[in-house]
């Protein structure tokens, strides 16, 4: 092994250290997580709320409840549920769902949901970046668990168990919560496709 | 098996090829240094604040248990109390007739 490579990260010696009141294994351990803290937030990220004041509250709770973490599950898995359930309280908070309206897509994003609703093609003419955007505006009208459920497997392609996992909810749980998003999209598009063709 | 959800799989389909997101994942200059340094501030009272919450919460519950068994011990005589004083005060009858008996040689 080269000289260059960089030092494996010591997760146990640095929670040792951490709970020791040693802030620069805190400082490291933040540095080390931050990565999938800020793929959480950011797949999750509620309107007008800062990523980084989110993901600064994540931490803070994520060292008060430090002493709540026996190893049970492996450590990543244990701070990305605290993420979780800190995206989907603020979320929640919010309370009010924008409501969707056509008028209120882009041109591209109007032209993909158009295709959708009037093509059975399964290749969709027009702008990735459009669907995904028009996506996360589909994502907005569900709760925000249903949400991070159907997000996590339909749009991630995680597992039941990945997502497990992730959120700490049991596979029923999961199956009840994406069948429930599947039916409330299912009545968006058919309350679309009704006023499209009106 | 044909699926109810035909539009938003396809719709997701197309999603799913946007380019991932190419942001920075990496902490802030200056973020980690401020979260640890919060962290370790707040954390010679976390244990404590975490240790009476919990001990806040029983509290509660104990002294909810205990208002429970007190009303149910005490139900009944103050029903029968409550029950004695409507019939000797808010009933004009009971009145009327006590003061005749008590009247009659």
């Amino acid at each position: 092994m080269s000289s260059a490579d960089p030092e494996p990260f010591d997760l146990a010696l640095c929670l040792e250290r951490v709970r020791g009141r040693d802030q620069l294994a805190a400082k490291a351990l933040v540095e080390h997580l931050h990565p999938m803290v800020i793929r959480i937030v950011r797949a999750r990220l509620p309107r007008r709320v800062a990523e980084e004041d989110l993901s600064q509250e994540i931490f803070l709770k994520m060292f008060t409840r430090l002493d709540q973490y026996h190893g049970a599950v492996p450590f990543s898995h244990w701070v990305s549920r605290i993420a979780v359930t800190t995206c989907i309280d603020h979320l929640r908070s919010q309370q009010r769902r924008p409501e969707f309206r056509w008028a209120d897509l882009s041109e591209t994003e109007a032209d993909v949901l158009d295709a959708v609703l009037t093509s059975d093609s399964d290749q969709l003419p027009g702008d990735a970046v459009a669907a995904h955007e028009l996506v996360q505006k589909l994502l907005d009208q569900l709760k925000p668990e249903d949400r991070l459920v159907i997000q996590l497997l339909d749009l991630e392609q995680k597992t039941i168990a990945e997502i497990h996992a992730i959120t700490g909810w049991n596979s029923s749980l999961i199956k009840v919560r994406a069948f429930r998003a599947r039916r409330k999209l299912q009545k968006l598009f058919v309350e679309l496709e009704r006023r499209e063709r009106s | 098996m044909k699926s109810d959800h035909t539009e938003w799989l396809r719709l997701v389909a197309a999603a799913r090829r946007a380019p991932a997101d190419s942001r920075d994942a990496a902490a802030p200059h200056g973020f980690s240094t401020r979260v640890a340094a919060l962290a370790m501030a707040g954390g010679a009272e976390g244990p404590l604040a975490a240790l009476l919450e919990r001990l806040s919460l029983r509290a509660v519950g104990v002294a909810g248990l205990l208002a429970a068994a007190s009303v149910a011990a005490n139900l009944s005589p103050v029903l029968q109390a409550f029950e004695d004083d409507v019939l000797a005060v808010q009933d004009p009858v009971v009145e009327v007739l006590a003061f005749d008996l008590s009247s009659s040689p």
